[in-house]
């Protein structure tokens, strides 16, 4: 009798297993996002021969009537998760292209290309709010560490310059004040050097302890409080993350990230930002976490934005781009050329055609322009766009 | 007794088995549209050319070439109405187009069979009036997997079609707030106006600034107090 007890339990597992296995595979069907398809024409005028603009015109002009048609339905979040050009036809030098797309929230852009960032230190505002005996690293760890889970992702290249710091006056950032007053923008000449797309810097805002010698109040009390603050202190944290446009210093991001921490709030000298025990204790616990929701942020905000590269060098027909395999550059891509126009500080892009990309290396390609341009000639500094 | 249990053992096992073969039954269920539930639809579309007289053709190829274009027209007015067609659980025709390259091949190929029901001539204007007729086994395959697609368009004879003329669209993201030259619009500022906690700030406006830390630092003390009298004089 035990001996059927015990076969009927096992059975009954056996029952419990498979409908639990079948839970899970429910469980892993992807849920059904609210989608919205949309399909709209764009059109542009073949100028000189040049198909390839005139369909990256003409995309450009499909996305723009997508929006109008859409108006003030989408919420500032909604993508256009996924296009496809289904048709695509010329008539009388008008190039037509048909779009289909699917509008949808909270997917994130998926960029074909990697974009370069140069990553500055993040100074603190307040002097003295890091002790001598604390880590020394949390300048240029915060944004190296940034960096890392940035380059992780996949979709961006960083380049480390966290022994450089944009601000003189941390206090003002995210002004950058320049002594000298007649160079370029610090942010522009960074970004050329290291031909980058964008420029990260930050403010450590705040990073200060509790004070100890002040006494709130009168008496005994307000003593031993005081007091005790030396062993289990508060401490706040409030770092300012910003990223400026490496073509023309624009600012774009601009986030506040800020927390608190009880306890054991010191960081012990030595300790490295992004190393177990760092994140072992509660204010690199904290910092930690901040690092993070930055990183997720930027990679969220600039997957979107358009590639952008610089032009190095023009030669006969060839034209040098500080872009290559690294970027995901690869042969038979067209970007489009921007000539940058100066005037008195301002700068104005101006379309000048699109260049095919020929051959490609590591850190560089080299592409030949469709038609040349009767705006302007191309020429080196001027900047290349995916769109 | 022992071929009681053998019995009960046999049916156990195979109850578990059928319960298993089940579960995995329930996809390709869900994959498969039941045919007969499917009503057949059909599609129209007009199109229109205005009539051009082009000097290097004849008046009948100038005709003839105006019909084509409205032709044209309509077949993609036809495309814009058969992409937003639902298909099962809530998916249209245009999810399936953009999951994979083959989907957009069944459907352009299927886009061909519509036929011409009306052409009249409005002012200079051609009108063309393009009908399509959906059929359950349209249904069947553009909403099934990719592997049943292919086959549709083998049963069909369509596969020569495909070699021809069809470059892979690649998928692409937008956000449409960078639909402008860059996505500067998009300036990116959170974090400054954060408010303190609920209770943080409900202490702070009733003047308890450190109630939190007090009583924090009490209950602390006195649990190490309880527990190092506990040591020390048990």
């Amino acid at each position: 009798m035990t001996q059927l007890i015990k076969i009927c339990f096992f059975c009954s597992l056996l029952f419990l297993i498979s409908c639990s296995k079948q839970l899970d595979s429910e469980d892993d069907v992807e849920p059904v996002l609210v989608s919205r398809p949309i399909t709209a024409q764009g059109r542009a005028s073949i100028k000189h021969g040049a198909k390839l603009l005139a369909r990256k015109q003409a995309f450009r002009n499909a996305i723009a009537n997508i929006s109008a048609q859409i108006g003030v339905d989408y919420s500032k979040e909604a993508i256009l998760g996924s296009t496809k050009v289904v048709d695509e036809w010329v008539v009388d030098d008008i190039y037509h292209l048909q779009l289909l797309a699917v509008l949808s929230e909270g997917q994130v852009c998926s960029s074909p290309y990697r974009k370069r960032f140069v990553f500055t230190g993040f100074p603190i505002a307040t002097s003295g709010q890091i002790s001598a005996n604390e880590s020394q690293d949390i300048y240029s760890g915060i944004p190296r560490e940034i960096m890392n889970i940035l380059i992780e992702s996949g979709g961006f290249i960083g380049q480390n310059k966290t022994h450089t710091v944009l601000f003189s006056r941390p206090d003002m950032a995210p002004e950058i004040f320049d002594a000298s007053g007649y160079q370029n923008s610090p942010v522009i000449d960074l970004a050329q050097e290291q031909g980058a797309q964008f420029v990260v810097a930050g403010v450590i805002r705040d990073l200060e302890v509790e004070s100890t010698e002040y006494v709130r109040g009168a008496g005994f009390f307000s003593q031993v409080k005081s007091m005790m603050r030396d062993f289990v202190a508060r401490r706040g944290i409030s770092i300012d993350v910003y990223v400026y446009d490496g073509s023309n210093g624009d600012l774009l991001f601009q986030h506040r990230y800020t927390d608190t921490v009880r306890g054991d709030v010191w960081v012990p000298s030595g300790y490295t930002v992004g190393s177990e025990r760092f994140r072992s204790t509660p204010t690199g616990h904290k910092i930690s976490k901040i690092i993070q929701l930055a990183s997720e942020d930027i990679g969220q905000l600039f997957a979107c934005y358009p590639f952008s590269a610089a032009i190095k060098k023009v030669e006969n027909n060839k034209v040098y781009i500080t872009a290559g395999s690294q970027d995901k550059i690869k042969i038979g891509d067209s970007l489009v050329v921007y000539a940058l126009n100066s005037h008195g500080g301002m700068q104005e892009n101006e379309l000048i055609g699109v260049v095919n990309i020929q051959s490609v290396q590591a850190s560089f390609s080299v592409g030949k322009m469709e038609v040349i341009s009767d705006v302007r000639k191309i020429k080196a500094g001027d900047i290349v766009k995916s769109w | 007794m022992r071929l009681h249990i053998l019995r009960i053992v046999i049916v156990m096992a195979l109850l578990a088995l059928v319960s298993c073969a089940s579960s995995t039954n329930t996809k390709e269920a869900k994959v498969v549209v039941d045919e007969a539930k499917v009503v057949t639809r059909s599609l129209m579309a007009n199109g229109y050319a205005k009539r051009r007289q082009l000097p290097e053709l004849t008046l009948v190829q100038n005709q003839f070439a105006m019909e084509q274009s409205a032709k044209l027209n309509a077949y993609r007015e036809l495309a814009k109405q058969l992409y937003k067609e639902p298909l099962v659980d809530n998916v249209l025709v245009a999810d399936q187009v953009i999951k994979n390259e083959l989907y957009r091949i069944y459907v352009d190929l299927y886009l061909r069979e519509a036929v011409v029901i009306k052409s009249s001539n409005i002012a200079d204007l051609q009108k063309i009036v393009l009908n399509l007729n959906l059929t359950p086994r349209f249904y069947r395959c553009a909403s099934s997997t990719v592997k049943i697609v292919s086959q549709c368009l083998r049963e069909d004879n369509k596969v020569a079609f495909t070699r021809i003329g069809y470059q892979i669209a690649d998928k692409s993201t937008v956000d449409m707030s960078c639909a402008s030259l860059s996505c500067t619009p998009q300036m990116s500022v959170s974090g400054f106006s954060s408010k303190p906690k609920p209770m943080d700030n409900a202490m702070l406006n009733a003047g308890l600034y450190d109630a939190g830390w007090s009583a924090n630092m009490a209950f602390k003390s006195m649990l190490r107090y309880l527990v190092l009298t506990g040591i020390v004089f048990n």
